[in-house]
């Protein structure tokens, strides 16, 4: 079993490294982008299908975001709505089967190999590719897994790398989201309470802090929940494969019973984490915006 | 650490482009369709809702105009029928009266008739009588006239009666 905290570098565009968890979020970025122009383009007066959902979305965030801003949260509804659909997105497509499990082999010096396998049995297994020809093999000797993969590096052997990753289970997506969030509230602040005024809040060096600690806590909380949703997923899997041994028969008829469960939780996560991170963002807005009838909070 | 992390700020930038870009998108083409929406459906509703109000309103100052309507056409019929049974009764008194006085009329101009009737039989009976009369004294009277005997005595009464006035 391997579980790599950084995201696999695929190839170079340029001087431009495409990882793994890059292209996943542009392939979210996109279908997000393909399906707002489609249903903006068909838009009903009387919703239908999808752009129900969007409403819901949108209309649930101007709920929230007027009832802790008033009238002045309307504004910042679709930075909210923007945030959840991205965010729910790129979670969604990392539970997919697929992802983390289909790559390829490199040798250590990265030139990609020259097939394409299915996906090993070592990693997230419960996907169907894993029937694969391939897999069956790689599953025997699944219980060696660990130890060959530790070495593959060592040996300059081939090492799996997968093609898609979670977006969020990479720290640049999430810290990169964090920042703009951060910059957006701050720059939000200045425009709405005036510099001084809003320099005033720092006059405590812990305050200021406080808003780093506000960047890392908005990026590691989402990395963290996605990668260990991950590694969850990952560990089951092998625990599956280690009980059903090369058994391909137990092997199909086990495998949703016990990876089922645990996608269904990551679903979950990945609707809750969206929520929360959207949710931070409009409380931290709401310090520091100054609406015309309140003063910002402290 | 960085490194380890897999933290690259390129790929960063990148995802922050991305973002970007995504919001934009969004915003542009859905979003702002959403909110249009939205707010032309709230304003719908609430112009359906205080269309609500004012039909209500209106419904309720109907009802309350057909009930007085209904009422003042009550009074009206009861005032009418009042009127027609007096009218009924005044004219019922009326013909009454009217058939009464007719009757009386025709009772009076009968018994008028009747008397003139009775008159003129009684003038014709006394004139036949008359006549009957005349005739019975004349044919007693030309009957006694041809008795000498009678012609005497009755010369002798006249004679008689004359003495007596004489006397």
């Amino acid at each position: 079993m391997h579980i790599s905290l950084k995201p696999e570098l695929l190839f170079n565009l340029g001087s431009f490294p495409v990882t793994n968890s890059i292209l996943t979020s542009w392939i979210g970025t996109l279908l997000l982008i393909v399906i707002a122009i489609v249903v903006g383009g068909n838009f009903k007066r009387i919703p239908a299908g999808i752009q129900h959902v969007f409403e819901m979305v949108y209309e649930m965030f101007e709920g929230m975001a007027t009832e802790v801003m008033g009238a002045a949260g309307k504004k910042f509804v679709p930075l909210l709505a923007t945030l959840f659909l991205f965010i729910i997105t790129s979670n969604w497509l990392g539970v997919l089967p697929g992802v983390g499990s289909l790559g390829i082999y490199e040798t250590h010096a990265a030139a990609p190999a020259k097939d394409t396998h299915a996906a090993p049995a070592k990693d997230a297994q419960a996907k169907p590719a894993a029937k694969d020809a391939h897999a069956a093999p790689a599953a025997k000797d699944a219980h060696a897994a660990p130890a060959k993969d530790s070495h593959a590096k060592d040996d300059h052997g081939p090492v799996f790398v997968p093609l898609f990753r979670g977006a969020n289970a990479d720290l640049n997506t999430t810290f990169a989201l964090a920042i703009i969030v951060m910059v957006i509230i701050h720059v939000m602040g200045i425009k709405s309470a005036g510099l001084s005024h809003h320099l005033a809040h720092f006059k405590n060096p812990l305050e200021i802090v406080s808003e780093f600690s506000k960047i890392l806590s908005f990026g590691f909380r989402l990395f963290g929940n996605v990668f260990a949703g991950e590694v969850l997923l990952t560990a089951m899997a092998s625990i599956f494969v280690i009980i059903t041994g090369n058994n391909l028969l137990a092997y199909g008829a086990l495998g949703g019973f016990i990876v089922f469960p645990f996608l269904m939780l990551e679903f979950f996560v990945g609707f809750i984490q969206a929520f929360v991170f959207a949710m931070l963002t409009l409380s931290f807005l709401s310090l520091f915006y100054k609406t015309e009838n309140s003063e910002p909070h402290h | 650490m960085l490194e380890s992390l897999g933290i690259n700020p390129v790929l960063m930038l990148a995802q922050a482009i991305s973002f970007g870009l995504l919001y934009y998108v969004l915003n542009r083409f859905l979003f702002s369709q959403i909110r249009g929406a939205l707010e032309e459906r709230s304003a719908a509703v609430s112009k359906t809702l205080a269309d609500k109000t004012e039909i209500e309103h209106r419904l309720q100052a109907f009802e309350q105009e057909q009930k007085a309507a209904q009422k003042k056409v009550a009074e009206e019929v009861q005032k009418m029928m009042l009127d027609a049974k007096d009218a009924a009764a005044s004219t019922k008194a009326e013909l009454v009266a009217k058939a009464k006085d007719a009757a009386d009329a025709e009772f009076a101009t009968a018994q008028k008739r009747i008397e003139q009737e009775k008159v003129a039989a009684e003038a014709e009976v006394s004139k036949h009588a008359k006549t009957l009369a005349q005739s019975i004294v004349q044919q007693l009277l030309s009957e006694k006239a041809s008795d000498p005997q009678w012609q005497q005595e009755q010369i002798k009464a006249s004679l008689e009666s004359l003495k007596q006035s004489k006397s």
